[in-house]
């Protein structure tokens, strides 16, 4: 029983990062699964940045669309970047993350236009959000959002 | 209206971390690496300029907890007080180094110097002695250390290695490695090397043969602590036998001392005297009684 308490700091910690590592894993493959998946079905919708619609395009219903994702790290992901910071170079462990984020706030906006009938979004920005800031004790998050103009059908009259 | 389309992008550019346990360990193996090295500079450092810190500054840092035991008037604290007074004459102690001894009332088998020429005595330990000139060689040990100021090399050691595995430990951002690391860092702290207690063994041994004009006993004391810990049974070994370099080793590297030397080996022995002996005795059946 004391062995457990003198090692309860140790125990805690393996604990934690067993479990980010394998659940962390786990979300993580089931997630890009998933983008994967949407990205085929709604590769119908059209992304771009231009802010004007492409020439010969007449009067259309706009309407703003937006998609945010918030996708956390986990312990072990955590302790990874603390090493990969303590070295330098790529923060590896940290990159899928925004990678997630930012696919999946897309796809969410793209579901929105998509739902709306439109075939294209014009004019698409990006804004993100650290969440837990850079206090070290906490597990940090990102969130993207994407918003854009959605250019539904070709107006009448 | 032209034809647009949206290219498929590659998979894979920013997910590259395909095997994170692998990189875990490769960066966990270098900061322990880079950990272990750090520390072992530090510990060596701390530990070789230690020795060099003015003896004032020594006595300074245990100040507050040596107020806690000043000298009693305790008849086995006297008679242990004048045969370390008596041994240190012989030894070149530092300038302004005063051994103070103190007899601790409790069953340990063991004996240590520590910062500021304080020695302590156990009685677990004054009890197996046979006679002084065992005693004696115990303390002169002890004074061995104090004399080549063990003790704050050994506190110097103890603090670089514990500063040098903070460092790395919250470099890597882990609480929890802290902890580990700083509890076998408080173990090194309390120890001194084997070769900081070959000097003490060669510095008690000559204070014995100064005092007593033979060794005899010199030996005798490290056979009482290895058949003390036979008879607790090889997995309590004293802790003051722990820490010191395997008895057997031990006497024959006195015998070697001995005969280079050219001392007398032995010699008419001193008995503690029958004062002291029943002082002892005393505080022992005290000590047992229960508390009213």
């Amino acid at each position: 029983m004391d062995a457990i308490l003198d090692f309860l700091d140790v125990i805690v910690f393996v604990g934690l990062f067993l479990t980010g590592y394998f659940a962390g894993r786990w979300n993580e493959r089931r997630h890009y699964a998933s983008i994967r998946r949407r990205e085929q079905e709604l590769a119908g919708v059209l992304v771009f940045s231009n802010r004007f619609p492409p020439h010969g395009t007449g009067r259309v219903d706009t309407r703003l669309v937006t998609g945010s994702a918030v996708i956390s790290d986990d312990y072990f992901k955590n302790v990874l970047a603390g090493l990969y910071s303590f070295f330098g170079g790529r923060v590896r462990s940290y990159e899928s993350l925004i990678d997630r984020a930012r696919r999946e706030s897309v796809l969410r906006m793209k579901a929105e236009a998509n739902a709306a009938g439109a075939r294209m979004i014009i004019n698409v920005k990006f804004q993100t959000f650290a969440i837990g800031g850079r206090n070290q004790n906490k597990i940090k998050g990102v969130e993207v959002l994407a918003y854009g103009t959605a250019l539904g059908a070709q107006a009448r009259g | 209206m032209p034809e647009y389309s949206n290219p498929q992008l590659p998979e894979g550019v920013n997910d590259s971390d395909a095997r994170p346990l692998r990189s875990f360990f490769a960066m966990a193996a270098a900061v322990a690496a880079l950990g272990a090295s750090a520390a072992l500079v530090f510990a060596f450092l701390g530990g070789t300029l230690a020795r060099y810190l003015p003896y004032e500054t020594e006595v300074g840092l245990i100040g507050p907890y040596a107020e806690k035991y000043p000298p009693r008037d305790d008849p086995v604290e006297k008679y242990l007080q004048g045969l370390a007074d008596r041994l240190s004459a012989r030894m070149r102690l530092p300038e302004g180094m005063k051994i103070q001894v103190h007899y601790v009332d409790e069953e340990v088998v063991n004996a240590f110097a520590t910062l500021g020429g304080h020695v302590a005595m156990y009685r677990g330990l004054l009890e197996k002695l046979p006679d002084e000139n065992a005693l004696a060689m115990v303390l002169a040990h002890e004074v061995g250390h104090a004399q080549h100021r063990h003790p704050i090399a050994s506190l110097g050691r103890g603090i670089a290695f514990a500063a040098a595995l903070s460092l790395v430990s919250a470099g890597a951002g882990s609480g929890a490695a802290e902890s580990i690391l700083g509890q076998s860092g408080m173990l090194t702290l309390l120890t001194f090397s084997r070769a900081q207690e070959e000097e003490a063994d060669a510095a008690g041994l000559a204070a014995l043969v100064a005092a007593y004009g033979h060794a005899g006993g010199a030996t005798e004391t490290f056979r009482v602590m290895s058949s003390a810990a036979q008879e607790k049974g090889r997995a309590e070994p004293p802790k003051f036998l722990s820490t010191h370099p395997v008895t057997r080793e031990r006497i024959e590297r006195l015998e070697r001392l001995i005969s280079q030397g050219g001392w007398k080996a032995d010699g008419g022995r001193t008995p503690i005297p029958q004062a002291v002996r029943a002082a002892i005795e005393q505080s022992k059946n005290e000590a047992r009684k229960p508390a009213p």
